[in-house]
């Protein structure tokens, strides 16, 4: 009985890693479909009310607490709170947050490349360039979403695999 | 004592809360080292790229250290890099150029305080009109001072009856005062002149360069007055028309005339029976009576004072108050 026990114990233990694996795959387009639309949002706020960059950053966000948000108020803070100009107050947020998420370099790679014309040009230039940000981002969104669910569906069928074989060697 | 600026702060105080924040930050540290006494005198500050930092305070000039504080001639002064011209222009837009593409395009852009940076470099032309100003070279960055009182020599003659104002033209040269003056007429109209049997009007100010209310962020840094309405950064012809027909005004006030369509419009608000205060360039009547656009308002008698400014007696000196009907002035600086 207490065999069982033990045995059903590991089955359970690894497929709990494998979900938890699964899951963190799929966090990443869920975080980069977040950044996506806070920067829908900025858009609008640059085009039509040419809104001051560090109120269209938190505007961006709305009431959305995610990862990827905190891009957005992070460099807003920087921008209001200390003398970096936009690029770098931007570039600034985008590494501190890219060790907490579950972005990808080509993720970041995106962020930054954006970051590069942010608040120094003229709303038509920066409206392009968020435009090209928007198309990379959903790119890599697409190809996380394939990956995530490849690799969830893999990771929850080898969670349950291995906690059953380990189960029957101990058993 | 110091000049007193805005809220009692003396004028260095200002300078330091409000300008120096829109500056490289090691020209901020040299700047700090300024003495109180010349900053509180300080009325321009100018940056030129890859040139001294300059001050223009009163008749005097002085160039602003590499190591901080006055320097005794331009050899020593703080040479303005060009990655700090870049910096500047962005510190002085709020961290985002798009936001203030209009202002850049026409040449300068208000700071908190509304205080007006001019701004030299490149232009891009298209179709006719200035698309851009690339390769920013310099700023002249003009301290703003709110002097109430400074209409109070005027405003008696310029009272027609206890609720309205008589057309007038304000005509001055440069940096003698007239958007001083014109401020405080509005402020005064506003709020009402007891004394004078002025009641508060309705004013609407046409701003169309941010300089008589100095809206930042659609709120005025000025005190404009009571009862007034601030169209702010509209061009001056169509916004004394939006002004007219949709906020009802007893009296429009708006800065620099001097184009055809200026003049029409001004016609339409006098025939609309809603007073104008307006300021024209020029180094006197003649000047201004001579320029073809404005010369069809002096010929169908639309004004009927004009005050004319000089800086004889310091910037704001009132030289003569016409009353355009007699001919004759109603007040002059002798008689003052």
């Amino acid at each position: 009985m207490v065999r069982l026990l033990g045995a059903a114990l590991v089955v359970g233990s690894a497929a709990l890693i494998g979900n938890t694996m699964a899951r963190n795959y799929s966090e990443r387009p869920r975080q980069l479909a977040e950044i996506a639309s806070a920067f829908a949002v900025l858009e609008t706020e640059i085009s039509y009310a040419r809104t001051p960059l560090a109120e269209a950053l938190v505007r961006a966000c709305g009431t959305r607490r995610g990862v990827g948000m905190r891009v957005f108020r992070l460099a807003a803070d920087l921008i209001r709170s200390s003398e970096l100009l936009p690029g770098e107050a931007w570039r600034t947020a985008v590494h501190r947050v890219y060790a907490w998420s579950a972005l990808a370099p080509e993720d970041r790679e995106a962020l930054l490349a954006f970051g590069e014309t942010l608040g120094a040009c003229g709303a038509e230039d920066q409206l392009r360039h968020l435009a090209l940000a928007r198309e990379r981002l959903r790119a890599n969104e697409v190809r996380a979403r394939d990956e995530a669910e490849r690799m969830a569906r893999m990771w929850r069928y080898l969670g349950v695999t291995v906690g059953a074989m380990v189960a029957l060697l101990l058993y | 004592m110091l000049p007193e600026g805005r809220c009692g702060r003396p004028m260095n105080q200002v300078i330091l809360d409000e300008i120096l924040p829109c500056l490289p930050v090691k020209l901020r540290s040299a700047m700090q080292m300024l003495p109180a006494e010349l900053l509180a005198r300080t009325h321009e500050i100018r940056l030129r790229r890859g040139r001294p930092v300059m001050l223009v305070a009163g008749d005097d000039e002085v160039f602003v250290s590499s190591r901080g504080g006055v320097a005794l001639g331009p050899d020593e002064g703080y040479i303005l890099s060009d990655q700090e011209t870049l910096v500047t222009l962005q510190l002085m837009a709020g961290s985002s150029i798009y936001t203030y593409e209009d202002e850049i395009r026409q040449g300068y852009v208000t700071l908190r305080g509304g205080h007006r940076v001019g701004i030299v470099g490149r232009a891009v032309v298209q179709d006719g009109a200035v698309k851009v100003i690339k390769d920013v070279s310099g700023f002249c960055i003009r301290i703003s001072r709110e002097v109430m009182g400074a209409a109070d020599a005027v405003m008696p003659h310029l009272v027609k009856s206890h609720n309205r104002l008589f057309h007038t033209l304000i005509v001055s040269p440069p940096r003698c005062g007239k958007t001083t003056l014109l401020r405080d007429i509005a402020r005064q109209a506003s709020d009402g002149v007891p004394s004078l049997g002025l009641a508060g009007l309705r004013v609407g100010v046409v701003d169309e360069r941010s300089e008589i209310a100095a809206c930042y962020g659609g709120i005025p840094q000025n005190t404009v007055g009571l009862r007034t309405d601030v169209l702010d950064a509209c061009p001056k012809a169509a916004g004394m028309i939006m002004l007219v027909r949709s906020m009802s005004p007893d009296l429009v006030v708006t800065d620099e005339i001097g184009r055809e369509d200026d003049a029409v419009a001004v016609r339409e608000v006098m025939n609309a029976g809603v007073s104008i205060v307006a300021t024209a360039h020029g180094e006197s009547l003649e000047d201004v009576v001579r320029r073809p656009a404005l010369r069809c308002l002096f010929e169908a008698q639309m004004f009927e004072r004009v005050v004319t400014l000089s800086s004889t007696e310091g910037p704001g000196t009132v030289e003569t108050v016409l009353d355009l009907k007699t001919g004759k002035p109603v007040l002059t600086r002798s008689a003052r």
